[in-house]
């Protein structure tokens, strides 16, 4: 009994790993095409002298769009855009939070609860909801729906940090550190922060996917990044009425890149979970 | 001249219920003054109240305390900062688990106003090779030579008064002696007042002059060791040690 489940645990953890290493490598492959393809064949931009909606084929793999444009192209240009932002997003809510997250906990008091009370309101509009009203009132820009999303992801992460950070705070060296005559905000830079930033750390790899299928999906709503601009999301919602007269391939494939890279995140968000535990 | 001297000093939790009645105890220069106890009889709760350090919704609600003549509690209500510092009943978990040893020390002197004088602090607390030491982190030395390090940087500020909340606890008995001789001969040196927390009847008989037994949140018996231990007025002290005497002798082959 004892022997199976040892085995079951062992086989969980090697395929986790596997499952890690791959998504590393459909990662490093996406960005690789991503650099390399519009490098060398541009950014399929340009309708040329292909046909509209050619199914896929041998010269044009992921097919051409109703403009004729080719899909492929298309998709591997919106690497850029969809996974820089994803891990800009996923860095800044990152710093941003686990920092207000520390400072809330080791100043405690009015702060901590004015921080936290902020927090809940944010966390109670669902974050695509709060972005939208965000690009909504500020306008339809990239960058604007990038901050939006950011905004969006804080409150998780402070919340998280936060948690860690009271753990932190109780230990002996935080009280031996207030003792010295440290200040507070010198001892939660110092001495919480570092201590606590690990979990944070874990959750902003799922940030960065959550972030792309956030993203993504303002586009999709016609709020992010604005056509003809390549961006997976936007290019869903153009191929969207070719699906239903069985063109499917318009809106597939940048379906299956949003896929594949917000899979690989939350897969290697699980791996860094369990090593670093 | 008394160095610390603590009175009518109550603790109670959030709600009114009460940690310590009403505690009094005094503390000579260069004297290490043990408070005994078993778990839950508010004997931490004291030392840590001296210090600023209790826990959220634990607060003194009445009492005096003073340090060297000066008083730095009255009324309930901390005055000042007592120029005291203190070494914790786990070495490791009491030291910045994210920074070298070396920088925790320069970033204390450096805040005390003193330069360079790490490598010579960690001689006198005996580590002789203070380099490798500072090289490392908390998790890479042992327990005892942690304990070593807190006691450098709990002189570094040249305080009149120590705290030591159980500081063998955590150790095993080899490591236990040498420590409780350090704490000792480092006191006796600089003249600085100890108030040493233990449960442990033996340390304290062989490490203080006076004790002061607590129970339930109070002080049964203030009075010096060899009184306490020979001729106990108290009841709970005379249980106390037979309890222990029983454990030795049960231990004993």
């Amino acid at each position: 009994m004892t022997v199976t489940l040892r085995g079951n645990l062992a086989g969980r953890v090697r395929l986790g790993d596997r499952m890690a290493y791959a998504a590393f490598a459909t990662l490093g492959l996406i960005i690789a095409l991503g650099t390399v393809v519009p490098l060398l064949f541009g950014d399929g931009d340009v309708a040329r002298d292909n046909d509209a909606l050619l199914s896929p084929s041998w010269s044009h793999p992921f097919g051409t769009d109703r403009y004729g444009r080719d899909v492929l192209l298309r998709s591997m240009a919106a690497v850029r855009i969809d996974l820089s932002l994803g891990v800009v997003v996923a860095l800044s809510v990152l710093l941003i939070g686990s920092v207000v997250g520390a400072l809330s906990a080791t100043f405690g008091g009015v702060v901590d609860a004015v921080i936290m009370r902020i927090t809940d309101i944010l966390l109670a509009v669902p974050g695509v909801v709060l972005a939208l009203i965000i690009t909504a009132s500020l306008g339809k820009n990239a960058w604007f729906a990038a901050i939006a999303v950011i905004v969006a992801f804080i409150p998780i992460l402070v919340r998280l940090a936060r948690a860690k950070a009271l753990e932190v705070r109780s230990a002996d060296y935080i009280a031996a550190a207030r003792l010295s005559g440290a200040s507070t905000a010198g001892v939660a830079f110092r001495h919480v922060l570092p201590n606590a930033i690990k979990y944070p750390f874990v959750q902003s790899t799922l940030v960065a996917s959550l972030a792309i299928l956030d993203f993504a999906a303002l586009s999709f709503l016609g709020v992010g990044v604005q056509p003809p601009t390549p961006e997976w999301g936007a290019m869903i919602a153009e191929g969207v009425g070719d699906t239903l007269l069985g063109y499917w391939w318009p809106a597939f494939f940048p379906g299956l890149m949003i896929l594949l890279s917000a899979g690989s995140f939350q897969v290697i968000g699980d791996w860094l979970d369990r090593r670093m535990r | 001249m008394t160095l610390l001297s603590v009175e009518g000093l109550c603790i109670d939790a959030r709600g009114g219920q009460g940690i310590v009645r009403d505690v009094g105890i005094e503390v000579d220069p260069g004297e290490i003054v043990g408070i005994v106890g078993e778990s839950g009889s508010g004997k931490t709760m004291t030392a840590l109240s001296l210090l600023g350090l209790l826990p959220e919704g634990v607060s003194v609600v009445r009492g005096e305390a003073s340090l060297a003549g000066t008083p730095f509690l009255r009324g309930g209500r901390t005055l000042r900062r007592p120029n005291a510092t203190m070494i914790f009943q786990n070495p490791t978990a009491a030291l910045n688990p994210t920074m070298r040893i070396g920088a925790q020390l320069r970033r204390l002197l450096r805040f005390l106003g003193r330069k360079g004088e790490a490598e010579a602090l960690l001689e006198s607390v005996g580590i002789h090779e203070p380099r490798a030491v500072m090289a490392r982190y908390p998790h890479q030395l042992s327990g005892g030579m942690n304990q070593r390090v807190l006691i450098a940087m709990a002189i570094a500020a040249e305080p009149s008064l120590l705290i030591a909340d159980e500081p063998t606890t955590g150790l095993d008995v080899t490591v236990q002696a040498q420590i409780l001789r350090l704490i000792r001969s480092t006191v006796a040196a600089r003249e600085i007042g100890v108030l040493f927390v233990s449960h442990d009847m033996g340390v304290i008989a062989q490490m203080c002059r006076r004790v002061a037994v607590m129970y339930r949140g109070e002080v049964r018996e203030f009075a010096d060791v060899d009184d306490v231990f020979h001729a106990p007025r108290d009841s709970y002290t005379k249980e106390l040690l037979a309890s222990a005497r029983e454990g030795d002798d049960g231990s004993r082959p």
